[in-house]
């Protein structure tokens, strides 16, 4: 996804005489292109994100479309007062990038997990919050967000995440349908998408067939799919790389606490506690089980009940 | 050019107008804005230049501590960008005029604030428009001396200085009184003139309710291209019974009648509302 995000850049740049890029000294070798070929619209601001943060309202102030970027614990975490006040409250048509959102950093610590960054920037009323799991879900979303014109933050994974094949085009506030069946329906959000898919291909081979929604818009939240999606199954598992609180599972949970669903509601995901150890995010995912064999494992229980 | 008698007149009856606000509108913040009065006089009546034009972009001044921002209307009312009206209506529910300035209320506000230690960071960041579009003005930044305890302050500074952003210019109406210290205690005794100076910043310092000495300054910061501006102005309230206070009591009080009273005798001023 970063070497999408990466890409995407430049050819907006090469487009939008406005686009600005802020990196908060983060992203060697990422960004030598676009440093290369638009030396005017790059800009390290060196560590310190509320400076980039604030920095980039007065640029959109000015009218041009500001994208900063640092690792999602810090970007979201350190900044939030000035993305909250500066570029929030004012409406400013800025993009926030967290690099490895959730536990990609799991292996470096407490300090590098932003297993909340999503929670953080979705309490803020107004800010656009995309979660994209492939490179074609960073490019389709970062050209459409250039359409609009409210603030959005979105988490960018790491590099080498697969394309996936889905039912429908990518569209920002939009759940994007990847398998349709019939039972069990999947809602992820980000990478966990590939792991969804995974498991459903291992899935068929026994002739379940769950349906897919992948969430790559946290907000504005897509309640006409979850509606249909609580209505046709009779069970509704979320699989996050995120806290429970603050993502898509509480996002769901919202809106099924409206409503009267005969449908059960599930999750995989990491629990909410601090994440000792340093564990690989493999391991992790393995451990919490929330990747393909742990969504595997947990849908043929369900249907065995 | 306005001459020093007159600016003294305009000034005695910006703070006349901000202690009426104050009164009206049941909202303290009082000694963050008389403090400053003195220079957003000048700059609002000498050395900004809000009228853009095609070659030119209109001067910017962003009010970063947003809770003196009494002052601020005062100086947009006179100059005729917003009703005198309305200053009656400050801080009152529903009002244009909020007790922490809104842009959303009041869209010709640079910006909104009310949080300390951003408007630097947002000026830098319209600098940086103006230098591509090789249109700069003046960007001024008016900064309380408590603001500079946020660290955010220093990330500007360094950033500023960095990009050779040397249209702004930053201002902290050091009144050495904050919510409930001194700003000389809380800081370690240091002087933040050094501080902007070691950041690589033109720095000056100077007495901030003498006409003389803030002519002086900004006809100085006019001859200098090459860096940043900063300017450490030392400043009192400008009315006796608030600058003798020896804490923080004006940072919320509202004047009483009497004060109202003995304050307009002082001044020899009426307000504008």
């Amino acid at each position: 996804m970063r070497r999408a995000f990466s890409d995407t850049l430049v050819e907006i740049a090469d487009k939008n005489e406005k686009l600005m890029f802020l990196t908060g000294d983060l992203g060697y070798q990422v960004f030598t292109e676009l440093e290369e070929k638009h030396p005017d619209k790059y800009i390290n601001a060196g560590i310190a994100e509320a400076q980039m943060a604030t920095c980039a309202a007065g640029l959109a102030l000015s009218g041009y479309r500001p994208i900063i970027y640092s690792i999602a614990s810090f970007m979201t975490g350190r900044a939030f007062e000035q993305i909250r006040v500066s570029i929030n409250y004012q409406q400013l048509p800025v993009l926030v990038v967290g690099a490895g959102g959730g536990y990609i950093y799991a292996n470096s610590g407490v300090t590098h997990h932003a297993a909340e960054d999503m929670g953080l920037m979705s309490l803020l009323p107004g800010m656009q919050v995309l979660s994209p799991g492939s490179p074609e879900e960073v490019k389709s979303l970062l050209w459409q967000f250039f359409e609009t014109t409210k603030p959005a933050y979105m988490r960018v994974g790491r590099f080498g995440e697969p394309e996936y094949e889905a039912l429908a085009p990518v569209e920002l506030g939009k759940a994007r349908p990847v398998a349709q069946g019939s039972d069990i329906a999947l809602l992820s959000t980000g990478d966990s998408v590939i792991s969804c898919v995974e498991a459903c291909q291992l899935l068929a081979e026994n002739n379940i067939n769950p349906s897919h929604y992948q969430y790559h818009t946290i907000a504005p939240f897509d309640e006409t799919t979850l509606e249909n999606v609580l209505m046709t199954h009779q069970h509704v598992i979320v699989i996050e790389d995120h806290f429970p609180v603050g993502g898509l599972y509480s996002k769901v949970c919202e809106y099924k606490a409206k409503g009267q669903y005969l449908s059960n509601l599930h999750r995989l995901g990491p629990k909410h506690e601090l994440l000792f150890g340093a564990p690989s995010i493999k391991e992790l995912k393995a451990e919490q089980h929330y990747d393909a064999q742990g969504i595997l494992n947990f849908c043929h229980r369900l249907l065995n009940e | 050019m306005i001459e020093n008698k007159e600016l003294e007149k305009i000034a005695a009856t910006w703070r006349a107008t901000c202690l009426r606000m104050s009164i009206l509108g049941k909202h303290g913040h009082l000694s963050s804005s008389l403090c400053y009065i003195d220079i957003l006089v000048y700059l609002y009546k000498n050395w900004l230049n809000f009228e853009g034009t095609d070659d030119r972009v209109a001067d910017k001044f962003l009010l970063s501590k947003g809770h003196g921002c009494t002052a601020l209307y005062v100086a947009l009312a006179d100059g005729g960008f917003i009703d005198k009206a309305a200053l009656s209506t400050y801080a009152k529910p529903h009002s244009a005029l909020q007790c922490h300035p809104c842009k959303h209320a009041l869209n010709l506000l640079e910006n909104s604030s009310g949080s300390l230690g951003q408007a630097l960071g947002i000026a830098s960041g319209i600098a940086i428009a103006q230098k591509k579009e090789q249109k700069n003005s003046k960007i001024v930044v008016l900064m309380g001396d408590g603001e500079t305890n946020e660290g955010s302050v220093w990330e500007s500074a360094m950033f500023i200085k960095a990009q050779q952003l040397n249209n702004v210019v930053a201002i902290v109406d050091y009144n050495n009184v904050q919510a409930v210290g001194k700003t000389d205690e809380i800081s370690g005794q240091t002087d933040l003139a050094e501080k902007f100076a070691s950041f690589g910043w033109h720095v000056k310092t100077i007495d901030g309710n003498s006409f003389l000495e803030i002519a002086d300054a900004f006809d100085e910061f006019d001859t200098i291209t090459d860096k940043p501006k900063f300017l450490l102005a030392k400043t009192t309230a400008g009315i006796d019974f608030i600058d003798k206070a020896t804490d923080a009591l004006w940072h919320y009080r509202i004047p009483s009648n009497d004060e109202y009273e003995l304050a307009l005798k002082q001044l020899n001023a009426e307000p504008m509302v």
